[in-house]
């Protein structure tokens, strides 16, 4: 399927019609049996400051205006790896509503680098327990951040209470180029022991091994991280890009490394889908388990 | 389009009181023989096969699991396989699998055993399929097809008629042209003539069908997208009786606007059990009334009649763009009246009562729940799109629902009797993480009801690169689909020797049946997977063959990797060389075989940078060693596997020669798997006459046939009017030697008496082609030596006719040649 997008035109002023559509189903004789009716909870209504930010919201530089509705307790502020867990309730400058977590009752997980420019940049002065009304101007919301085509870009109001901070690991000092003290194997990948592991055992490339990874660009970008998520991944180690391949075959079980990794093995230096990172990248990878090894290549009869 | 105001109409109190149907509707009969008919195996596209009575938990693992053996076919599967149980077929009774290419043919296969297909029938005619650079140049280089675009949408089968209905993409001259067919499952004989598909503002060229078909009260569905949003198209579905092929009903997505394709993955519109029709669109115009871009459509049975929507209100969601609703089909939750849809909206799965769909609501606070199916932690920057569909398994603990969204882990949600919600979040999630990009896992379920250790759910998914515009290798994966404890447990994947399923098909889901697994490819390959105590001889001709080549880089990167049969072995399993020139890799088989089917897994395969892919090639065979001739040329080549289908040639040696070794001006050659397929040389080869190539006629007009009595319903007839009309076919005698030549026939009261020759040679007696009543028989011409294999040249020529026939033609089925 393609994924440039057309967006439809949206429709501001759509009426909600069900429940007049039940009223003129039950007038004209049919009955509303064939309905069920839908239990809709009415939108939250807009703050009476909603069109413009009041005299006492403070403008950043780049046009995002905040006002402070309750001070959190929380001491550190989102940074542009991590996760946020957050409370949020957007309208237009009209009044309309257009999304709110609350009315789902579920606080919605976002990272810093997924959502609105502006919204990012509001979310990176707040501490967990902060809520705040921001007024994010249209040209800091939807982003071209690949081939496709983005909604129409319209001014918003949003109110964010920042629940909890899910923070991505610390990125490494060295992202840059290994250390002198790094191993280079010949493939040009190199490598440095962060912790060391127990046992001699070591994974084939059909294993599967259970891993905690995190993956930088050169340019501090965390672009995947299973430590962020709190949840480790199971590879079959040939499945993994090439650098990561050839290192997780000289790990052991409890052992952690960080690989300074070519771009030619990894995804290459031509730019390709949306967050499939180009270049020079770092991970850092704790190998968990070997959880199993598939037979090793052997012969085969022939017919 | 008829505007309807009221979310149901009148139909709906005619159809609302059928007994039972959510019961047998979601639920495949518990019987030996399970059939799988439609895509996902049934109209509420649960995902599920629930009568699996073999494999379970307990036995799909490394030790009694793997690939049973591979069949071939002539291109690209795009659409889904089809399943047909213990069907009697060319006078045996079978397991039959079939297979749709976008070369636009069907194969029906023996399910259980590798063998040449029962019939197969391709329905180019006079034309020939789209091709992926005539379409789509909204994407520039339109890589979502990588060739042909035949037949896409999956083929729907009636069991009751054993009809299947299916939609060919033909190149006519200067025109594109769609049309719905009808077949024989038994014989790929037409049982209906086809029909050109049309609709007013339809476009056969720019309209995709993409969805699979569908059928349910005797109405075939049938939808459409396009290619990369190219040109003023119109998503559209449509639908078409039953029985008389003619067409009851068409819905244009956006009359007064354009786009809102009906893509869903391949996926086929679901039902409830009303009949009523729900399929989601794309992205495209939208206003409430006419124009329905990003909407659950909910449309009356056969009118199509739109009878309710669901827009999402989640536009300006947090995410940046590209939401489109329709990536993926929706799915009922058995027994309920609730549909699941997914779309590429921040990974958001939506439940909804599909009594009333809500229309647009602010926040989307009209239906049961929106969730949040795919997690957004683990990758950044990303997409986190459902494709295809959601599976469901009513599991030992309750009811779940499967998701594996893009960039993140398989996970299962535990439906809620109480709150009639899904819990969130996921009470248990697969391990695996696949490659950075498209399309997350194409699911199935397969389990002997609800018993506990039978469920397993199987996905595909790329095992390297991004499916989205690219062809990438795949991998099969099976996971405890009941879970043990927060995780949905990994207990086989293809890595394992042999058990490779070449090219991701990223429309195409596994099917599981009858204790076999069956994967579709974009590799001309069908792999079939079961229960198995050693593995079994490969198909493979040059696994483990005498290599040699050009000087390998590495001592431990010799000739010999490339044909050990594993591709997974990493960097040094592989031959590689730095030979100045053209580098050159050669496998003896050991004696002659008739090759038909070259596979060469390049860098990418083995899990290297795609950059490193061999860029330009050729393949040469030789039955000496000494004398080679090409077979294949590839000048341009991207991907990771290339599948090489070929002519039958008889060959003992296979060389692989690289003339350009990557695409970056890397000078190393990089092979880990050369793979040789085919049969043994001294087997009988049938010819069927419509598939060979016309040498020369006299001039008379020289057509295919139809009839259910030629093999694959399919003949030629040359309409002969006086003797010494002729036509010549050119047929590739594989070996140098003695066979015994067959021919079967038409024989009717319009028919010619004729002379069969070989290149100049007559052979055998005049045949009299006259019968009173249609018969088929088989005529011995005899026995005729080739004193070299290649191309020959046999003649039919009239040469008079008996005096009680009408006429001079000749028609002829099959050309048979018996080794001696």
């Amino acid at each position: 399927m393609r994924n440039a997008k057309i967006f439809r035109a949206f429709a501001p002023g759509l009426p909600i019609v069900l429940f007049a559509v039940i009223a003129y189903c039950a007038g004209s004789g049919m009955s509303a049996q064939a309905i069920q009716p839908v239990t809709q909870q009415p939108a939250i209504a807009a703050p009476p400051d909603v069109s413009t930010p009041p005299s006492d919201a403070r403008t950043t530089a780049s046009g995002v205006a905040m006002k402070v509705l309750k001070h959190g307790r929380g001491a550190e502020r989102p940074k542009d790896n991590d996760c946020v867990k957050m409370h949020f309730t957007v309208w237009q400058r009209d009044g309309a509503m257009l999304a709110s977590s609350r009315l789902r009752g579920t606080a919605e997980v976002q990272c810093m680098r997924t959502v609105f420019p502006g919204v990012s940049e509001a979310l990176k002065t707040m501490v967990v327990g902060d809520e705040r009304r921001i007024w994010v101007p249209g040209r800091l919301t939807f982003t071209s951040a690949d081939e496709d085509d983005t909604p129409p870009k319209v001014d918003i109001t949003m109110d964010i209470e920042l629940l909890a901070i899910i923070k991505a690991p610390l990125t490494p000092p060295d992202l840059k180029a290994p250390p002198k003290t790094a191993l280079k194997t010949d493939s040009g990948l190199a490598f440095r022991i962060l912790e060391k592991g127990a046992g001699t055992r070591r994974p084939y490339p059909t294993s599967q091994v259970k891993l905690h990874l995190s993956g930088w660009t050169t340019d501090g970008a965390l672009f995947e991280s299973t430590v962020r998520g709190g949840k480790p991944a199971v590879y079959i180690v040939a499945h993994l890009i090439p650098g990561l391949h050839e290192g997780v075959l000289g790990m052991v079980v409890g052992e952690k490394r960080r690989f300074w990794i070519p771009a030619t093995l990894a995804y290459g230096e031509k730019r390709g889908r949306r967050g499939v990172p180009t270049g020079n990248l770092v991970y850092d990878v704790k190998l968990l388990a070997i959880e199993s090894a598939l037979p090793l290549p052997k012969s085969r009869p022939n017919n | 389009m008829k505007s309807n105001s009221c979310p149901h109409n009148r139909r709906f109190w005619a159809t609302a009181f059928l007994p039972a149907f959510v019961l047998t509707a979601f639920t495949i009969a518990h019987s030996q023989a399970v059939n799988v008919s439609t895509r996902n195996y049934n109209n509420q596209r649960t995902g599920a096969n629930i009568s699996e009575t073999t494999l379970s938990t307990s036995n799909v693992n490394s030790s009694q699991f793997g690939k049973l053996f591979q069949n071939q076919v002539d291109d690209q599967v795009y659409a889904g396989l089809l399943y047909a149980a213990g069907l009697s077929i060319g006078g045996a009774t079978r397991n039959v699998l079939y297979v749709a290419t976008v070369n636009n043919t069907v194969y029906a296969f023996d399910a259980d055993a590798a063998g040449a297909p029962l019939w197969q029938r391709n329905f180019n005619g006079t034309g020939r399929p789209t091709r992926n650079t005539e379409v789509g140049s909204a994407c520039g280089a339109y890589r979502d097809f990588s060739g042909n675009i035949g037949i896409i949408g999956t083929p729907v089968i009636d069991e009751s008629t054993s009809i299947m209905y299916f939609v060919t993409r033909t190149v006519e001259g200067s025109s594109t042209v769609q049309r719905l067919r009808a077949i024989d499952t038994r014989t790929g004989a037409d049982r209906m003539s086809p029909v050109v598909i049309s609709a007013p503002s339809f476009s056969s060229s720019l309209n995709n069908q993409r969805p699979g078909l569908a059928l349910s009260n005797n109405t075939v569905y049938i939808g459409w997208s396009s290619f990369c949003d190219t040109g003023s198209y119109h998503g559209f579905l449509m639908a078409y009786d039953a029985s008389t092929l003619q067409q009851v009903g068409a819905f244009n997505v956006t009359p007064g606007g354009t786009r809102a394709g009906i893509w869903m993955a391949g996926a086929a519109p679901a039902f409830d059990g009303n009949g009523n029709l729900y399929a989601s669109t794309g992205n495209g115009d939208w206003n409430g009334s006419a124009n329905f871009g990003e909407t659950l459509l909910k449309l009356a049975p056969r009118t199509l009649n739109l009878l309710d929507w669901f827009t999402p209100s989640n536009w300006m969601s947090l995410n940046n763009g590209d939401l489109d609703l329709g990536s993926a089909g929706p799915i009922f939750l058995p027994g309920t009246n609730l549909a699941v849809i997914g779309g590429k909206g921040g990974g958001k799965g939506y439940l909804i009562d599909s009594n009333s769909l809500g229309h647009l609501v602010s926040g989307d606070t009209q239906i049961r729940q929106v969730f949040q199916a795919v997690e957004l932690t683990n990758r950044t920057g990303v997409t986190y799109h459902i494709h295809n569909t959601m599976a469901t398994w009513n599991s030992p603990q309750g009811l779940n629902l499967y998701v594996w969204g893009e960039n993140d882990f398989l996970r299962a949600f535990r439906f809620n009797t109480s709150t009639q919600k899904l819990n969130e979040p996921a009470f248990a999630e697969g391990a695996i993480l696949p490659p950075p990009g498209m399309p997350g896992g194409m699911m199935t379920i397969s389990a002997n009801g609800s018993a506990s250790g039978t469920g397993v759910l199987w996905a595909t998914t790329p095992r390297a690169g991004d499916a989205n515009q690219a062809v990438v290798p795949g991998a099969l994966y099976a996971f405890n689909a009941q879970g043990s404890g927060a995780t949905l447990p990994l207990i086989w994947s293809s890595s394992g020797v042999g058990d490779d399923i070449y090219n991701f098909s990223k429309g195409s889901p596994p099917v599981v049946v009858n204790g076999k697994v069956y994967v579709a490819s974009l590799s001309n390959i069908v792999s079939v997977y079961g229960l198995r105590t050693t593995p079994p001889p490969s198909q493979n001709l040059a696994l483990n063959k005498t290599a040699s080549g050009s000087t390998p880089c590495n001592a431990n990167e010799g000739p010999a990797k490339a044909f050990n049969g594993s591709y997974s072995g990493g960097n040094t399993d592989k031959w590689c060389s730095l030979d100045a020139g053209t580098k050159f890799l050669q496998v003896d088989l050991g004696s002659n075989f008739s090759v038909n089917q070259i596979v060469v897994e390049h860098a990418g395969a083995g899990g290297e940078s795609f950059d490193l892919n061999t860029q330009a090639f050729n393949l040469q065979v030789s039955a000496d060693g000494v004398s080679f001739s090409q077979v294949a040329s590839v000048s341009n080549n991207i991907q990771s596997i290339t599948t090489h289908n070929i002519a039958p040639t008889v060959a003992r040696f296979v060389r692989l020669n690289v003339t350009t070794p990557a695409q970056t001006g890397d000078a190393a050659a990089r092979i880990y798997e050369l793979q040789v397929y085919g049969q043994p040389a001294s087997s009988v080869i049938t010819y069927e006459t419509e598939s060979l190539t016309v040498a020369a006629t006299s001039g008379d007009l020289h057509r295919v046939a139809l009839d259910t009595g030629y093999s694959g319903g399919q003949g030629t007839i040359l309409e002969a009017n006086a003797a010494g009309d002729f036509v010549t076919y050119t047929v590739n005698v594989p070996e140098a030697r003695t066979y015994d030549i067959r021919v079967r026939v038409k024989k009717w009261n319009n028919r010619g008496v004729w002379q069969f020759s070989s290149n100049g040679v007559n052979q055998g007696s005049p045949v009299d082609g006259f019968s009173s009543t249609p018969t088929f028989p088989e005529i011995d011409i005899g026995n005729l030596t080739f004193s070299t294999a290649g191309n020959k040249s046999f003649r039919f020529m009239i040469t008079g006719k008996n005096a009680s026939s009408a006429g001079f033609w000749i028609a002829l089925d099959y050309i048979r040649l018996i080794p001696q």
